[in-house]
């Protein structure tokens, strides 16, 4: 049986990694709250933009945007894997690379366990040093991580540079399509993978009007095909955007619940540990006395 | 009618108003009550506010877009604030550094539409600062 004092170092540590672990929860909780405000402010652009696309490219004609198109037939397919900068976050991490693995296979890129390998029909981007470490380490070529500045800190500014990149590869042939795989948020305690694709863009339906008509009746200024080359980088940048916001909710949700276990996890123990400390306690003074009691004994 | 103006960060401004003057890029113009549709592209500039008692309000807008339907106007556009919000200063440090890189673009391969994009917006927000601070 361990010693007293041994337990009760024990129950100190336990203690301070509780203290640890619930203030990581509470702050946890107030970057979800700031995540998902921001999501929520972004929710009117968003809609208003994919409003104007979608009445926009049912009246353009056909091939009026290279963005809306298949690029380079032979070249890779690029793939955005949104992950973390750190980690105690869940299973957050392993189940974006999971889903990874299963996109992969299920486009014959790569055949299950068969270890290391950077298949050369993809180019992978990466969000998150978590991912990129997972990735570098197994061998994988990154094509870009963008490690500048921390997810945490990314403006809609720096959302932009990122996505012109992307599209500047797009456009240079480097890439045929552009997945984005990062984890979707659904509510606070659902989050899951989930795989959007960014390129080419898929222009959202029109909301469908009284008829459905393919017709623009209103003034446009300058014109279509103008609007549509300035209007198709805001909506990739937008979409981006979102898809980062979400995977960052989604994060600090994950981060959330982990650290919320890890202060439970931490108490259950302190509990037993107590329980052990007074049990040999008692144990001790019973002995003690018995002692006493026997020498008390042994001089009559 | 109801003057929308949105920004990826937030709405800026959800209000009745009776008259708007837009920076367009085909020039400024204005969209009374009941307006016919309209999609435009928005340049950076000012859009002045006539509110129902006649009071004018300016805001610096960015690129972006204004839809005129059903007599709401909506603005879509990178940012935009209120001219008293304008930082002056930071307006003319991004205008200084525009230039520079301008400037050297001969030596580096820098992002020129950015580059100049980000010289407009400046040089519309001093102005617009200027013009109302004065």
């Amino acid at each position: 049986m361990a010693s007293l004092r041994d337990i009760r170092r024990r129950i100190k540590s336990v203690s301070s990694i509780k203290q640890i672990t619930r203030a990581m929860e509470m702050v946890a909780t107030t970057k979800l709250r700031r995540f998902q405000g921001r999501a929520q402010a972004s929710r009117p652009f968003a809609n208003q933009i994919e409003a104007i696309v979608g009445k926009l490219a049912a009246v353009a004609p056909e091939g009026s945007s290279r963005l809306l198109q298949q690029g380079a037939k032979d070249a890779p397919v690029g793939i955005v894997v949104v992950t973390s900068d750190r980690g105690l976050c869940g299973a957050y991490n392993t189940n974006l690379l999971a889903s990874l693995h299963r996109y992969l296979e299920s486009r014959g890129f790569e055949t299950k366990g068969a270890g290391p390998a950077s298949p050369k029909n993809v180019r992978l981007y990466v969000f998150g040093k978590k991912g990129y470490m997972y990735l570098s380490k197994r061998g994988y070529e990154v094509a870009r991580y963008f490690a500048e500045p921390p997810l945490e800190k990314f403006s809609y500014q720096d959302v932009r540079v990122a996505a012109k990149q992307l599209v500047k590869d797009f456009e240079a042939g480097a890439i045929s399509e552009l997945q984005i795989l990062s984890t979707r948020f659904e509510s606070m305690v659902t989050y899951k993978p989930g795989r959007a694709q960014w390129l080419p863009v898929e222009p959202p339906k029109a909301a469908a009007g009284a008829g459905g008509e393919a017709t623009l009746d209103a003034i446009v200024e300058p014109n279509v095909q103008f609007l549509l080359d300035k209007l198709v980088p805001k909506y990739l940048e937008m979409k981006l955007w979102n898809l980062l916001l979400e995977a960052l909710t989604s994060e600090y949700a994950s981060r959330r619940v982990s650290m919320k276990n890890a202060t439970d996890a931490a108490e259950e123990m302190r509990y037993s540990l107590l329980r052990t400390y007074n049990r040999a306690r008692q144990e001790n003074i019973t002995k003690q006395l018995l002692e006493i009691v026997g020498g008390a004994e042994a001089l009559r | 009618m109801r003057l929308l103006v949105i920004t990826p960060e937030k709405v800026v401004l959800d209000r009745e108003v009776d008259s708007v003057r837009i920076p367009g890029t085909e020039g400024s113009f204005g969209v009374l009550s009941h307006h016919a549709p309209l999609l435009a592209a928005v340049e950076p500039g000012e859009l002045t506010v006539t509110e129902k008692g006649g009071n004018h309000t300016s805001f610096f807008v960015a690129d972006g877009f204004v839809e005129v339907g059903k007599n709401v106007v909506r603005l879509v556009v990178d940012s935009g604030e209120p001219v008293t919000d304008i930082d002056l200063k930071r307006a003319e440090e991004s205008e200084k550094r525009a230039r520079e890189r301008l400037a050297a673009r001969v030596k580096t391969d820098i992002d020129l539409p950015r580059a100049e994009g980000a010289l407009r917006r400046a040089l519309q927000r001093t102005k617009l600062a200027r013009k109302y601070r004065m």
